[in-house]
This record gives C-alpha cells, sequence and structure tokens, in this order.
C-alpha cells in the first residue's frame, strides 16, 4: 500500500464506517416502511417516499428557520459572551462579580426553563416577544454564558508579559487590550467557539417548544399527521447531522491549523 | 537623567529594595550587576511603573512619581515615563500575532499617532540597522533568540527612548549572541544612548564602557566609578552593522 504520512488504520475505517452507517440507516428504514405500511395503513396509505416529497418544502423552510435562529444566537452569544469575558478579567470587582454571577446563573438553570420564562412568562410583565426573537434571545443569552467562559480562558491563556510589553511603549491598558492580547486570545478560542456553535445549532432543537416552526417542530408535525416517526426522525437527524458534521470537522481542523506552533501559550514566563 | 531617591519595595513580608538612591545620566551606560534575586530586576521595573514601590521616590526628566501618590496620578506619570524609556525584556516578549515590521510599528502608531507610512519609515530604517530588514515580514517565532532579541531592541528604539533600559538582554541567549548583542549595544553608547542594564553576566561589563553599580540583597553595595573601559573585542564578525551615525538620527540617541 502506497500511503504517505499520517495514520493509515484512520484512512482506511473512514470509508469502512461510511458504508456501515449507510447500510444501517437503509435497513432501518426499510424495516420501518414494511411496518408503517401494515400498521399505519388507515392512517397514510401513501409510500414514504410520496410523502417525504409532500413533506419536503416544509422540512427545508424548517431548516431554514434552524440556521436562522442559530446563526443569530450565536452572534448574540459571543458578542455578549465577549463582553461579558472582558468584564470579568479586566473590570473593577462589582462589575466582574455580576458577570460571574450571570454566568453561573444561566449555566446553572435549563435552557427549556429559561425559554419558558421568556416566550410565556414575560408577556405577563407586559413583554410579548414574537416566538422567533424569544428563541434567538433565549439561546443566545443561555451561550453567551458558556462562550463568556471560553473567552475568559483565552483571555488569561495570553501571557502577562505581552500586556507589560505592551505597556512598557507606552500603551495605555486599553490599547494593550485591545490590541495586543484579545487578537492572540481569538485566535486561541476560534477551535472551542466553533466547537460550541456546533452544540448551540443542535440545542436550537428546543426552541420547537416556543411555537417556532423549526427543524424539530416540523418533524414532530409531520411524524404526528403521518404517523411516521421512524422515518421522519430519520431525515431529520441526516439533516442536522449534515450540517453539523461539517461544522465540527471545520472546528477540528481549525484547532489543528492553529495549535501546531502556538508559542502562544507556552512562551517561557 | 533617571533618578531613584530612597526606593523601598517589599513583596509581603520580603523586603527586595532596602533604600536605594541612584542617578543615570544623559548618555551614559550605567550596568547594574548582581546575582538573582538580588532585586535589581525588580528595581528596574519600579522606574517604568511595571512593579509598584513601597517607599521613596523616582524621577525621569522631572517626572516625579511617589510611592504616596493617588494611583490614577501614578499612572498617568508613569505612561509619560515609558515614552521616554524604551524597555528590552529578558524574553524578548516580541508580539506573536504581529510580523517583526509590525511589531515595530505598533507603538508609533498607537502612541505617537504617525500615519502608516511613517512608522513604516522608522520600523524600516531600524530592522536595517539591527541587520534584519529581510525578516521584515516573518513572524517572531521563526526568527533564532538572538534575532528576536534584535528585533525587541529595534521595537524599543521605534518610540525614539531617551533612556533604554534593558532586563538581562543576554541571559536566555547562547555566548556568540550574546556578543552579537553587546555589540549593538556598544555601538549605541558610543552612538551616545542612555542605557541601563540589568544582569548577572560579568562579561557584558567588559564589553561595553559603562558605570557599574553592584547590588545585592536589595541595596545598592558598591558603585564602580565611571571607567574608560577595557572593552573586550567583541565577535563583530556576525555582528549586526550598527553605524553610530545612523543611529544619531533625529539627534535624540
Amino acid at each position: 500500500m502506497n500511503q504517505p504520512r499520517g495514520l493509515p488504520i484512520s484512512r482506511l475505517r473512514r470509508p469502512l464506517g461510511a458504508i456501515r452507517c449507510g447500510v444501517v440507516l437503509c435497513a432501518l428504514l426499510a424495516v420501518a416502511e414494511t411496518h408503517a405500511q401494515t400498521a399505519a395503513a388507515s392512517t397514510a396509505g401513501l409510500p414514504f417516499s410520496q410523502l417525504f416529497v409532500n413533506y419536503l418544502p416544509l422540512f427545508l423552510a424548517g431548516t431554514w428557520m434552524t440556521v436562522k435562529i442559530s446563526l443569530m444566537a450565536m452572534a448574540l452569544a459571543s458578542v455578549l459572551g465577549l463582553c461579558l469575558a472582558l468584564v470579568r478579567v479586566y473590570g473593577h470587582w462589582a462589575p466582574s462579580r455580576l458577570a460571574l454571577t450571570y454566568v453561573e446563573f444561566m449555566r446553572g438553570t435549563p435552557l427549556l426553563i429559561q425559554l419558558y420564562f421568556i416566550y410565556y412568562g414575560l408577556p405577563q410583565l407586559g413583554l410579548k416577544l414574537d416566538a422567533m426573537t424569544a428563541a434567538v434571545i433565549g439561546v443566545g443569552l443561555n451561550y453567551a454564558a458558556y462562550e463568556a467562559e471560553i473567552y475568559r480562558a483565552g483571555l488569561m491563556a495570553v501571557p502577562r508579559q505581552q500586556t507589560e510589553a505592551a505597556l512598557a511603549l507606552g500603551l495605555t491598558r486599553g490599547q494593550a487590550v485591545r490590541l495586543v492580547v484579545l487578537p492572540q486570545a481569538l485566535r486561541l478560542v476560534i477551535p472551542p467557539v466553533t466547537n460550541d456553535f456546533v452544540a448551540l445549532f443542535k440545542d436550537t432543537s428546543i426552541v420547537s417548544v416556543v411555537a417556532v416552526v423549526e427543524l424539530t417542530k416540523t418533524f414532530t408535525t409531520a411524524a404526528i399527521n403521518t404517523n411516521r416517526y421512524m422515518e421522519f426522525a430519520v431525515v431529520t437527524a441526516l439533516i442536522y447531522f449534515g450540517l453539523a458534521y461539517p461544522l465540527a470537522r471545520l472546528a477540528r481542523h481549525l484547532e489543528r491549523r492553529i495549535h501546531p506552533h502556538h508559542d502562544y501559550a507556552t512562551q517561557p514566563a | 537623567m533617571i533618578t531613584l531617591r530612597n526606593l523601598h519595595k517589599r513583596f509581603g513580608q520580603q523586603i527586595v529594595i532596602e533604600d536605594v538612591s541612584l542617578e543615570v545620566q544623559r548618555g551614559e551606560t550605567v550596568v547594574l550587576l548582581g546575582p538573582s534575586g538580588s532585586g535589581k530586576t525588580t528595581l528596574l521595573r519600579c522606574i517604568n511603573g511595571l512593579e509598584q514601590f513601597d517607599g521613596g521616590e523616582i524621577e525621569v526628566d522631572g517626572i516625579l512619581v511617589r510611592s504616596d501618590m493617588p494611583q490614577r496620578e501614578r499612572l498617568a506619570r508613569f505612561r509619560a515615563i515609558r515614552q521616554k524609556c524604551g524597555y528590552v525584556f529578558q524574553q524578548f516578549n516580541l508580539f506573536p500575532h504581529k510580523t517583526v515590521l509590525q511589531n515595530l510599528m505598533l507603538a508609533p502608531r498607537v502612541v505617537k499617532g504617525l500615519d502608516e507610512e511613517a512608522a513604516r519609515q522608522i520600523a524600516g530604517d531600524l530592522l536595517e540597522l539591527v541587520g534584519l530588514s529581510e525578516k521584515a515580514g516573518e513572524r517572531p517565532h521563526r526568527l533564532s533568540g538572538g534575532e528576536q532579541q534584535r528585533v525587541a531592541i529595534a521595537r524599543a528604539l521605534a518610540m525614539h527612548p531617551d533612556y533604554l533600559l534593558y532586563d538581562e538582554p543576554t541571559s536566555s541567549l547562547d555566548a556568540a549572541r550574546a556578543r552579537e548583542i553587546w555589540a549593538m549595544m556598544r555601538q549605541l553608547a558610543d552612538a551616545g544612548q542612555t542605557q541601563l542594564i540589568v544582569t548577572h553576566q560579568e562579561e557584558l561589563t567588559r564589553s561595553i564602557p559603562c558605570r557599574v553599580v553592584r547590588m545585592s540583597h536589595g541595596r545598592v553595595e558598591e558603585e564602580v566609578p565611571s571607567v574608560g573601559c577595557e572593552v573586550l573585542p567583541v565577535g563583530v564578525s556576525d555582528a549586526p552593522d550598527v553605524e553610530a551615525s545612523a543611529v544619531r538620527r533625529g539627534s535624540r540617541f
């Protein structure tokens, strides 16, 4: 075999794994098909392929909604998370404690409850948000807490000597953070933040409870109407996977690109 | 002129600097010599405010900082002092996310507010001075230790500082690279650059005409009066070509 460098085993395993996955999925679909045909003949006599075509536009719309919510929530989480991290690391005592409290509280309570609070609870105080806004704010505020911790770790990983070098050149503390520490910290956190984005993307599945018609909501609708839970679950999972997997691969790629020569974090003290 | 008067500094219970007074005149090179733990690095860090001190005062060209000043006032004055004092670290501390040229351009752009072109001009000239023009576009981690320290010195010079403070500038370099740096410092001294050098390397004092101040246990032990200096021949062959005339640009040095 003419393997160049790298790990020959993983190269062999990958295509085999993909084939195995495909076979299993087809088998599942086939089993489900026959079962559904006998069991649910009264509700829907159509073959699944026909149902799938019928529901395809809805699924595309749902997927688009999921992508939209994910992107907007991630934008919110990134910006707010960075602000929280900066306040925690460089802020005075009181704001820093406040940011810490926010982080701990958001991480310590379920996203589902936070969503209920925002969508169904806030209207009692006279603040009515439409479903999508509530979803974006809910997921965004929740993930901001996690992003804040990642950014904080990134800021702390930049050696103190970098700040000293900037200060010694006459830069203000603000300039030192903005021009010297932050660019290095952001580089360090790109892989974990991308990873978190994958998690967020899947977690948007929860917002189906606040009347947002995204991918998971589309799935439940389709499944209930046709009683084809198995098939539609597989289709839905595949859509999530098809979008999440490239992102996860990207995160890994970035990690490998950024960390081979990460002389940033390992500079001698 | 840099003047320290009765400087005191503690880390907790431990006294690091005890009643140190010191003067550095314009144009002279002073070497602060002492074993590790003698407080010499801390003393240097106090001068440009990287470390706080507990008693006494520091004065740089009329800018006075006392330990009992309010924090805000102290910070403002140290910022003024930092613009007069270039600082060279033992570990170089170049900015890894910027190229060599950008490392030199940052402070002139941000602190002095020079435009891109002017900053690039200064940076380019200094890289030529330290013999690293061809490395302008490289990231610092691609350079050897000796090259990194030359860039670090050039970065400090880019602000046209009246004083250059060195903290163990050659302690993490091998002997040959160290001699290159000393040759540079010697030529800066010849060009009239005021330098305050903290080191434990005795050999350095024989490579650069200087006044030696010995420190031990946080105290100045002995001031060796300025000597004409029996300067060793340094390994100039592969040393950067530092022309005194080039250093004198801007008449600051």
